[in-house]
């Protein structure tokens, strides 16, 4: 259950404009049947650290207005960073204008019934990461970098940023947010024995700089170097064949979000972004029909405290709660925010999220995880005669309607009668999505959630999310 | 139409040795067309102001959209 701090001093930029954004709904809602305003305030510092020396440090505002009208069945996208009355209502009157002449090319836009909602919600620092300087979150990544200096090429990246929102509309929904999420991106490069290997990660969390104390980034990476350098002494490649698959929660969660979270999108469904992010190879018709093993269960849950992804409402105001997308193998739900709600006759599961005041809201996910099953991750181990364990992954593929990919291994290991042999150089593994899923016949107890940032839209949105799960144990499939 | 001069002239007397500023105001429309209809329309204007610095090898460069005084003072102060 989740507890939001109301802390109501915090609305700063809120208190500050909401005069503004009832301002635009007001004068937008004389003209428009249906109208919507975000204001959207970020302030973000980032910092760049190659091969131990601190490249660019970075700090920007932004600040705006984002409106989406509908007029006559038509949707329109007004964004203004300029808070003049005067010039906020000449570009609503062009952009209702331009919305109104579509004229009989347009597709009539719907929305879902929703319940008006009315909150404030807020996510603490307990350390804010604003009172710490430049040089100190230099010298904490600096530590980090002195660490691995072993290593051929070196890259960090520091970002935080806090992100205060105000959603009001003409139905009556009001939600004031604030939300400060950090994030460390790191990419090295080893060369020993004539071979090369990259690894990168993202390490993610809504809050404050507490979370890049707790994530010990020093002792992790070390660690992840010296498994590198093994893989790349040791490792042998692997005699292609079909074999029996063991996947950590790092390979999970890729395979979750890309080919479980993308697909369920219910906009690539529809085709609405597929000349940007893709389509889909599920349709409407897939719906509780079968697309894994009894075992399966993917959800898509925004309301983890603290998460990468957490949100309590989303961008149109819909109340967040956890999407059951895969259910005992059966496809459950998909990701929908209320245009595609409408369009498929059903309600929106609080999917809309936008990146910046100036996008308008596209379906998105949140934290998209596999979820734990009853075996320990020896009990997986215990039961392959011969296999592969991916602990980790360097590399993946998917295709544009997220059927057939491919996920290459970081450090891995050979299985053999039930024990980890030696070392697997970056073993692969292509399979289609159905089969992918169908071929699981055990899941793990352990469970562990990793960051990333997902792209899609014109222009590209950058959202935070988590994707995860426990250990999986897939049968007999091609290892190359 | 904020002064870019006197914005160049503060972060100098800071004692920088290179100060690049960059202002833009950006008007646009945008259409979208989805399976031959018009799903969207996109009226967008923006304004915002980029400073780059350096000093002592240093590059430090923030970017702002809200271009009242107090926003710029303080981005002013943070380098």
């Amino acid at each position: 259950m989740i507890k939001a701090n109301y802390l109501k001093n915090q609305f700063i930029f809120v208190l500050m404009y909401e005069d503004i954004v009832e301002f635009c709904v007001n004068y937008a809602s004389k003209k428009a049947d249906f109208v919507e305003a975000r204001l959207d305030v970020s302030r973000s510092e980032g910092f760049v650290l190659k091969n131990g020396v601190a490249e660019v440090s970075a700090c920007s505002t932004s600040r705006g207005i984002g409106l989406r009208i509908i007029d006559n069945g038509a949707l329109g996208f007004i964004a203004i960073n300029d808070f003049n009355k005067n010039k906020i209502k000449n570009l609503i009157d062009k952009g209702i204008k331009v919305t109104g002449g579509i004229g009989k090319i347009k597709k009539e836009i719907n929305f879902s019934e929703e319940k008006t909602n009315k909150a404030n919600y807020t996510v603490k620092q307990k350390k804010n990461f604003f009172d710490l300087s430049a040089d100190e979150k230099i010298k904490s990544l600096l530590e980090v970098d002195k660490t691995i200096r072993d290593v051929n090429t070196r890259y960090f990246s520091l970002q935080v940023n806090e992100t205060e929102k105000y959603l009001l509309n003409s139905e009556g929904t009001k939600i004031k947010s604030v939300i400060p999420r950090i994030s460390v991106y790191y990419l090295l490069t080893l060369l020993a024995n004539k071979k090369s290997m990259q690894r990168y990660w993202d390490f993610g969390a809504c809050g404050g700089w507490e979370f890049f104390e707790k994530w010990n980034l020093r002792e992790k990476i070390r660690k992840e170097v010296d498994d590198l350098k093994q893989v790349m002494e040791k490792g042998k490649k692997i005699n292609p064949g079909k074999m029996d698959l063991i996947v950590d929660p790092e390979v999970t969660g890729i395979m979750a979000h890309e080919s479980v979270g993308h697909p369920y999108e219910a906009d690539r469904i529809l085709g609405r972004e597929s000349a940007q992010a893709g389509e889909s190879f599920v349709n409407h018709e897939m719906l509780n029909t079968k697309i894994g093993s009894k075992v399966v269960n993917v959800v898509d849950d925004p309301t983890i405290p603290n998460s990468f992804g957490f949100y309590l409402y989303d961008d149109e105001g819909v109340k967040a709660r956890k999407r059951k997308l895969i259910k005992n193998g059966m496809i459950n739900e998909f990701l929908h925010n209320r245009q595609t709600a409408f369009d498929m006759g059903t309600k929106s599961n609080g999917s809309a999220r936008a990146c910046a005041y100036n996008v308008e809201n596209l379906v998105r996910m949140a934290n998209t995880f596999v979820e734990k099953g009853d075996h320990t991750r020896e009990e997986l181990i215990e039961g392959v005669k011969k296999g592969v364990l991916m602990r980790n992954f360097v590399e993946w593929n998917i295709d544009d309607v997220r059927l057939n990919q491919k996920y290459t291994a970081c450090v891995a290991y050979l299985i053999e009668k039930g024990e980890i042999k030696g070392l697997v150089f970056e073993p692969t593994i292509e399979i289609t999505t159905p089969k992918l899923w169908s071929s699981i016949d055990a899941i793990g107890k352990n469970f562990e959630l990793h960051s990333a940032t997902c792209g899609k839209g014109e222009p590209m949105q950058g959202i935070p999310v988590f994707h995860g799960g426990p250990s999986m144990r897939l049968r007999n499939v091609m290892i190359k | 139409m904020i002064e870019l001069e006197k914005i160049k002239d503060k972060l100098l007397s800071k004692g920088m040795d290179d100060v690049v500023i960059h202002f833009s105001c950006q008007e646009g429309v945008q259409i979208k067309f989805v399976n031959n209809k018009v799903v969207k329309t996109g009226s967008e204007l923006t304004e915002s102001v980029s400073v780059f610095v350096a000093k002592d090898k240093k590059i430090a460069m923030t970017s702002l959209n809200d271009l009242s005084d107090a926003a710029i003072n303080k981005a002013i102060r943070s380098f």
